[in-house]
């Protein structure tokens, strides 16, 4: 017996908005935490081990504060939260519901006279019956309409947004669709990432963390090209690839893509999320000279990787060996800083048609940098292109309608929540209590929002229909009826 | 009526100051205006929408003058006046906006800078809304210098117009920054009436003073822990004139350039405000004795004037640069726009300071010009209950933008993680009003509490909090 009342006092607290608002307000100190400390899924490799001091970075790591948004503890949080929400609506929902499937339609003199607002209006020469339509007339006229079943049993019945009773409930049946939808993507959704150059196909994503292991996607990518537009100014417009999906060999979609506007096969998203040259070179234009007859004579040379190009018109040959496309010299090292052809290093071989060969160095964006050279063909970079690689991020995510329906929900239920009250008016024809021979049209009502606007709003009815009910009984002049 | 008049003769400083200052501050401003209009109306910058922006700055810094002064001496001329140059300085301010939106092809909404141009515009408009709505006569005293703070704070942040890049190009982006910009708007307004509330509900000038130093104390604490070295140094980040940027050495790590001696006027502010609060906070209320009375705001004069040195000190050293940093042998520029928070700062605890000193200087007839309580009261909750759809609207429409273009709806970014503790707070404000029935001090407070947090997600987490949302 003891332990049962334990329970209903731990179930009553539970699902009391009190411990709702404690939850959140946790969530809130976790989410603060989680910004304030440095988080691992946003930090460099080894930066966190940087910037904190041994203990606190074992206190920190202890209790989860490196990655707070995925620690258990604060799932648990965001589980009680969405357990407080469904206990709080299941204890008080029943009632809400009863009064939004069957209102009260029905009411007496006493019910009525009850109410936070009320009014008598005198009937005047009015038989009830004539007052309840004249004044349900007027009602309609005002832009309410009143209930007929009610009118026939005797009782003016008005109300509006019944809805918005429910707002809460939507709300919060709107919130556990998201935390649903976050569970279903956590679950059964994942994240990756591909790398194409053109002509590529992949039938895995790579993991985004180091710890993961790739994925199957259960069909074949193919890149077939990609690539950036340029503002006037050399910033980036725009970045697109050309992507073709194929299964058992055949090419089922094609789609180019663009940041903001993914291709979406079987479920699995392809963004466009990075593009950058591989550090492989695609086409060279150069510009050869060399002496012949006391000349100098110039030819323009297209080189593309493993393909050589004849040279002049004695038969000789010229083939690229090697490019380093920002290159740097370390002692007598010369290695490559990054990918992009900043400070491009080019090694060409010249093939004399008596098949003597030379090599030839040259460096472009560094003409102070000098290399031997025996060829006798000296080279001008014209152009260089290189060869890209669009980076896709791979997303699955299945609960996302759940998440977009959530939303949907959210909005309409935070405008009637916010927004628009239930009120309820009812109208009978009783007796007045200061004169118990003269009848009167008892009205009065409630709203469970903004009690000023609807006592503005009650008063205006109750002085439209005193008017009516009062400019109505002079042409006809009846004996009141006994 | 004539009782609050009583309780509050007492508390009233000396009778002058409160006129002197905006005496001061008016032929400043004249003198402002004298100077720049001509000098503005020539040469380039009516594209950009710079110019526009000034004359809008101009106009509502008048305005919040002539609110002020129109709610000193309940004068019906001056009122019109604030009126007449608030619409005048918004007509420019959307003309700054029209014109900017115009020759940049995109709307305004894709950096820091368009962001304050459309929040602050999103400020007066809804402050125009109020006023005609609900009669607040003296709300424009609160809202128009949060306005006119915005624009100054937007002189010194990079103001070029760019092109969109590519993951900005999105119909989703302009509709999430412009939610978001009109509930920021929203909650400003619930932030200027809740301060109203609190000053017609009977929050004496004396505790409203604990506030305003304590304020002052907080901003100059947070320069003084922040950016004062040992050698009482000022330390700025270094400022590229080349690239019109900050030299950073590595992601989150500015090259930082010592001002020698520019710390001291700042310490000094700082410890006068904190004279002046623990005075007026351990001080003998003012009618036991009237003697020792008075030093509370002796001293936060003095924190005026010292917070004016501070300034115009600042000013002039930043431009007499460069400043040579021993620990590169070189020397290197500052400038404002490299600490857009500083100056943001300074100029808070400037305003917070001078409306104190009107406010202490009319406190009767101003808190006896505002509308009822209950009507105050009301505005609060109503200007929450618009702005948090909007801010809940904001939210979503980010992660669907989130989603189209990086493949996930959330990803714990700061920006996105301060939006949710704001939503949380206010979903907090809610639920306490509307269940629990929240009235009167403990709503306003709260409504003060989540204005701070809104400052906080805009522009905290912008510069103190880098993320996904590195435009802004």
């Amino acid at each position: 017996m003891i332990k049962r009342s334990a329970l209903d006092k731990f179930l009553q607290f539970f699902s009391s908005l009190k411990c709702g608002l404690i939850l959140l307000g946790l969530v809130g100190v976790a989410v603060t935490l989680g910004t304030l400390i440095l988080q691992r899924p946003m930090a460099r490799e080894g930066q966190i081990e940087q910037i904190y001091a041994p203990q606190t970075l074992r206190l920190l790591n202890t209790l989860g504060l490196f990655d707070v948004f995925h620690t258990w503890w604060f799932i648990l949080l965001l589980g009680l939260l969405g357990a407080n929400i469904v206990l709080a609506s299941i204890e008080r929902f029943p009632q809400v519901w009863r009064l939004f499937a069957r209102p009260h339609w029905l009411a007496d003199e006493d019910f009525v006279r009850a109410q936070a607002f009320h009014r008598e209006i005198p009937l005047g020469a009015h038989a009830p019956e004539e007052a309840l339509a004249l004044a349900s007339r007027k009602l309609l006229g005002l832009g309410y309409s009143v209930r007929p079943e009610s009118l026939r049993q005797g009782t003016l019945y008005i109300e509006k947004y019944r809805l918005a009773r429910l707002a809460p409930y939507l709300v919060h049946t709107s919130l556990l669709l998201i935390f649903a939808g976050a569970i279903v993507d956590g679950t059964w959704g994942y994240r990756g990432f591909v790398n194409l150059g053109p002509g590529m196909r992949v039938q895995n994503t790579e993991p985004l963390s180091a710890q993961g292991a790739p994925r199957p996607l259960g069909f074949t990518v193919r890149c077939d090209a990609a690539g950036m537009d340029k503002y006037p100014d050399g910033t980036p417009r725009q970045y697109w690839s050309r992507l073709a999906i194929e299964e058992g060999g055949r090419e089922v979609l094609s789609k180019q893509i663009y940041v903001n506007d993914p291709l979406t096969y079987k479920g699995v998203r392809f963004f466009q999320a990075s593009y950058a040259s591989s550090g492989a070179p695609g086409k060279l234009e150069l510009d050869a000279a060399w002496t012949e007859g006391g000349a100098t004579r110039h030819q323009t040379v297209v080189l593309q990787p493993g393909q050589a190009s004849p040279l002049g018109d004695q038969g000789a040959q010229v083939e690229l060996v090697d490019l380093l496309p920002d290159f740097v010299l370390q002692g007598n090292e010369v290695s490559s800083r990054s990918d992009e052809p900043r400070n491009p290093a080019i090694h060409l071989r010249v093939t004399q048609p008596d098949g003597r060969q030379a090599s030839v160095w040259f460096f472009p964006k560094a003409p102070e940098m000098k290399a031997a050279n025996d060829s006798g063909f000296t080279f001008q970079l014209r152009n260089l292109e290189m060869q890209y690689t669009t980076g896709l991020e791979v997303a699955h995510e299945p609960g996302q309608w759940l998440i977009w329906g959530g939303c949907l929900l959210l909005t309409g239920g935070l405008m009637l929540a916010l927004y628009f009250a239930h009120f309820r008016i009812w109208g009978v024809v009783g007796r007045d209590p200061k004169r118990r021979d003269r009848r009167v049209l008892v009205l009065g009502g409630q709203t469970n929002k903004f009690r000023e606007g609807f006592a503005r709003r009650f008063d205006e009815l109750a002085a439209a229909l005193e008017s009516e009910l009062r400019s109505s009984e002079a042409p006809v002049a009846e004996p009141i009826p006994a | 009526m004539s009782k609050v008049a009583t309780t509050h003769v007492a508390e009233r400083g000396a009778p002058s100051t409160g006129s002197w200052f905006l005496l001061v501050v008016g032929v400043a401003l004249i003198t402002v205006m004298a100077v720049s209009v001509p000098h503005l109306l020539g040469g380039p910058g009516w594209l950009s929408g710079e110019k526009f922006l000034y004359l809008a700055l101009i106009a509502y810094l008048g305005a919040a003058l002539l609110y002020a002064g129109a709610a000193a001496w309940r004068h019906g001329n001056l009122l019109a006046g604030a009126v007449a140059l608030t619409r005048g300085g918004f007509l420019l301010h959307t003309s700054a906006i029209v014109v900017r939106w115009a020759s940049s092809g995109h709307a305004p909404l894709s950096n820091i800078y368009e962001m304050v141009l459309v929040f602050s515009w999103g400020v007066v408009a809804l402050h125009e809304f109020a006023e005609w709505k609900f009669e607040l006569p003296f709300l424009g005293a609160i809202t128009i210098p949060i306005a006119a703070l915005s624009l100054i704070l937007m002189q010194v942040l990079p103001g070029e117009i760019r092109p969109l890049v590519p993951a900005l190009q999105s119909t989703w982006l302009q509709i999430h920054v412009t939610l978001a910009m009109l509930s920021y708007a929203g909650f400003t307004l619930s932030f200027a009436v809740a301060l109203l509330f609190l000053l017609k509900d009977g929050v004496s000038a004396r505790s409203l003073l604990s506030w305003t130093s304590g304020l002052v104390l907080g901003v100059y604490g947070v320069i003084a822990l922040t950016l004062l070295d040992r050698g009482m140094g000022l330390s700025l980040t270094a400022w590229d004139p080349a690239t019109q940027d900050k030299i950073m050495l590595g992601p989150k790590q500015p090259l930082l350039v010592s001002i020698p001696s520019l710390g001291w006027p700042f310490l000094i502010v700082l410890v006068l405000a904190a004279a002046s609060l623990a005075t007026n906070l351990f001080a003998a209320p003012p009618e036991e004795n009237r003697a020792s009375a008075g030093w509370p705001r002796r001293l936060f004069l003095a924190t005026i004037f010292a917070q004016a040195l501070a300034l115009a000190l600042l000013g002039v050293k930043v431009v007499s640069g460069p400043y040579f940093v021993a620990q590169y042998g070189q020397s290197f520029d500052v400038h404002l726009a490299s600490s857009p928070f500083l100056l943001a700062g300074i100029a808070t605890a400037i305003f917070a300071s001078l409306a104190w000193e009107v406010l202490n200087w009319k406190y009767d007839s101003i808190v006896n010009y505002l509308p009822q309580r209950d009507t105050l009261d009301g505005l609060v909750y109503k200007s929450v209950a618009i702005s948090f759809p909007l801010l809940t609207l904001m939210i979503i429409a980010g992660a669907y933008w989130a989603n189209r273009t990086w493949g996930t709806y959330w990803s714990w970014d700061p920006k996105e993680d301060w939006a949710l503790i704001t939503w949380i707070t206010y979903l907090g404000y809610l639920h306490m009003r509307l269940t629990r029935g929240w009235r009167g001090r403990r709503s306003a407070y709260f409504a003060l509490i989540g204005f701070a947090i809104v400052m906080f997600t805009f522009f905290g987490v912008t510069y103190l909090l880098p993320g996904l949302h590195a435009y802004a």
